[in-house]
C-alpha cells in the first residue's frame, strides 16, 4: 500500500471542523484526539502535515471516524 | 465552600453525620476491602439521598492518604452546587457480553440525560458530566463504548473499583442498586459553579523504542510485539534478560500511546503468562504502536498538574487514582510528600479519592495515571 504526504492531518482537521464548533473547542479535540488513539492503538501525536501516512493508518482512522461513537459516517476521504 | 465536607472514619453512621447538610444533593464514598458492602449500602440508602461509591485499594482524603482495609471516606455536595443528578447502574458481572453491557450502558445515559434535560449531542462543557464507579474484576470497555455512543462530548470521570491485590473481590454501591455494577452519577451543576476535568501520569519516555502489538490471545493477552514473543520484545526494550522480570518491571517500564499534546494514554502490564505472553490491565487493539514510559517520582508531575486549577475558586476535588500509583508512593517513600503536594496546591479544599483498578476519563479507560474533577466556582 502506498503512503499520503499528510492525509491524517488532513483528516483530523476536517473532524475537527464537524464536531468542534462552539465552546471549549480544545477539550472537545481532545476528547476525539483520545478516543482515535485508543480505538485505532495510533500515536497521533506522529502525524503531521509532512508525515507520510500508510494507507493502513488512514484506513483505521477512517472506520473509528465513521463508526457509532464519532458518527461521521458519510465523511469521505479517497485513497 | 464551607459546606462541602469530606471526613474519614471506620463509622459509616459517624461519617453521614459527619457530612449529611441540610440540603444535599450527592454523596461519595470509597471504602477498604474489609468492609462489608451490603451493610454499608443498606445504611447509606436509609437517608434517602442519591450516592455512589466503591470498594478500593487505599484512599485520598483531604491532607492524607489511608492505606488500611478499614477505613472509609465520604464527601458531599450540597443541592447548592448540584442542580440536578441521576444516579443509576449497568450490570457488568462475568457473564454479561460486550454487546449487552455496552447497550445498556448506552441506554442508562439516554434515560438520565432526558430526565434531567441534558441534550447529550451538545452538552454543557462546564457545568454537565458524569462521574463512573466501575466494577473492577472485568473490562471497562464496554460500558464507556455504550456512554460515548450516547453523548461522545459528554465529558466522563471515574476509576474502576478496588480492592486487595489479591484481585478477587470488589463492588460498587449506589442509590440504585449496588455489587458488580458499573454506577453513574449524572451532574448538572448550578450555574454559580462549573467543572474541570484532568489526568496526571508520571513517566519518561524510552527514545527510540516502538512495540507494535503484531499478535493478540485476547484484549488484555499480548502473545507478539514486533514480531517476537513479547516477553523476548519488552525485555529487549527494556534492556534486561527474561529470567530478571519481576513486578517491579512491570511498576516502572509501561506502555502507552500519544494522542498529542503530551499526553499519554497508559496501559499497564500485569504479568506475563505461563508462555512468552505479557498480560495487560486494560484492553489493546491489534496493531497498537505503543511507546515505552520509564516511571518516576509522581511528586513533580502532580504539582505541575494541580497547577492547572490555580486561580479557580475550587470547592472539592475528586481523584481516581490507579493502584499502581499508590504502590509505587509506597516503594519511593513519598506517600505523604504527595498528598502535600494536594494540600499545598488547593488548601483546605475537601478531597476524596479511591486506588483503582483502572482509571477512565472521557470514554477512555487507562492506568497508572489519576484521572481528577474539580468543581470550583465561577
Amino acid at each position: 500500500m502506498g503512503n499520503r504526504k499528510g492525509a491524517v492531518a488532513k483528516i483530523l482537521h476536517d473532524v475537527y471542523a464537524a464536531l468542534c464548533n462552539g465552546q471549549s473547542d480544545e477539550v472537545k479535540k481532545r476528547i476525539l484526539r483520545v478516543q482515535i488513539s485508543l480505538k485505532t492503538g495510533l500515536n497521533l501525536k506522529s502525524y503531521t502535515p509532512d508525515s507520510n501516512d500508510s494507507e493502513e493508518d488512514i484506513k483505521k482512522i477512517l472506520t473509528v471516524i465513521r463508526g457509532p461513537e464519532i458518527g461521521l459516517k458519510d465523511y469521505r476521504y479517497e485513497l | 465552600m464551607s459546606e462541602i465536607k469530606a471526613y474519614a472514619s471506620h463509622n459509616i453512621e459517624e461519617i453521614i453525620e459527619a457530612i449529611k447538610l441540610k440540603n444535599t444533593g450527592l454523596m461519595i464514598f470509597f471504602y477498604g476491602a474489609d468492609n462489608d458492602y451490603k451493610q454499608l449500602d443498606s445504611k447509606i440508602a436509609s437517608h434517602n439521598i442519591p450516592y455512589v461509591g466503591c470498594m478500593d485499594a487505599g484512599r485520598l482524603i483531604t491532607g492524607k492518604y489511608l492505606l488500611d482495609e478499614k477505613s472509609i471516606v465520604g464527601l458531599s455536595l450540597p443541592t447548592a452546587i448540584i442542580a440536578n443528578v441521576v444516579v443509576d447502574t449497568v450490570d457488568m458481572s462475568a457473564q454479561r457480553d460486550y454487546d449487552a453491557m455496552c447497550n445498556d450502558s448506552h441506554d442508562k445515559l439516554v434515560k438520565a440525560a432526558e430526565s434531567i434535560g441534558i441534550d447529550l449531542a451538545k452538552p454543557d462543557m462546564e457545568r454537565e458530566f458524569a462521574i463512573n464507579l466501575l466494577y473492577g474484576l472485568n473490562s471497562a470497555n464496554a460500558f464507556l463504548a455504550g456512554q460515548s455512543k450516547a453523548g461522545l462530548m459528554l465529558q466522563t470521570a471515574g476509576g474502576s473499583s478496588g480492592g486487595k491485590t489479591d484481585f478477587k473481590v470488589t463492588n460498587v454501591i449506589s442509590s440504585a442498586g449496588s455489587g458488580k455494577l458499573g454506577a453513574f452519577a449524572l451532574v448538572k451543576l448550578s450555574k454559580d459553579y462549573k467543572f474541570l476535568l484532568d489526568r496526571i501520569s508520571s513517566f519518561d519516555t524510552v527514545e527510540n523504542v516502538i512495540l507494535n502489538v503484531t499478535k493478540l490471545a485476547d484484549p488484555r493477552h499480548i502473545l507478539e510485539l514486533n514480531n517476537k514473543p513479547a516477553t523476548e520484545a519488552y525485555c529487549e526494550a527494556v534492556g534486561i534478560r527474561e529470567d530478571e522480570l519481576n513486578p517491579d518491571t512491570f511498576a516502572n517500564y509501561t506502555l502507552g500511546i500519544e494522542p498529542g499534546d503530551e499526553e499519554r494514554l497508559i496501559t499497564s502490564i500485569m504479568t506475563k503468562d505461563e508462555g512468552s505472553g505479557l498480560l495487560t490491565y486494560n484492553d489493546v487493539v491489534p496493531g497498537a504502536q505503543f511507546q515505552l514510559y520509564k516511571a518516576k517520582s509522581q511528586q513533580q508531575d502532580r504539582s505541575r498538574g494541580l497547577g492547572k486549577l490555580k486561580g479557580r475558586h475550587i470547592v472539592s476535588f475528586l481523584s481516581f487514582d490507579c493502584i499502581l500509583c499508590y504502590l509505587a508512593r509506597n516503594t519511593l517513600h513519598e506517600v505523604q510528600a504527595i498528598a502535600d503536594v494536594y494540600e499545598e496546591a488547593l488548601p483546605g479544599v475537601p478531597k476524596i479519592g479511591f486506588g483503582t483498578f483502572s482509571e477512565n476519563i472521557c470514554g477512555a479507560n487507562v492506568n497508572q495515571t489519576e484521572t481528577f474533577l474539580a468543581i470550583y466556582k465561577v
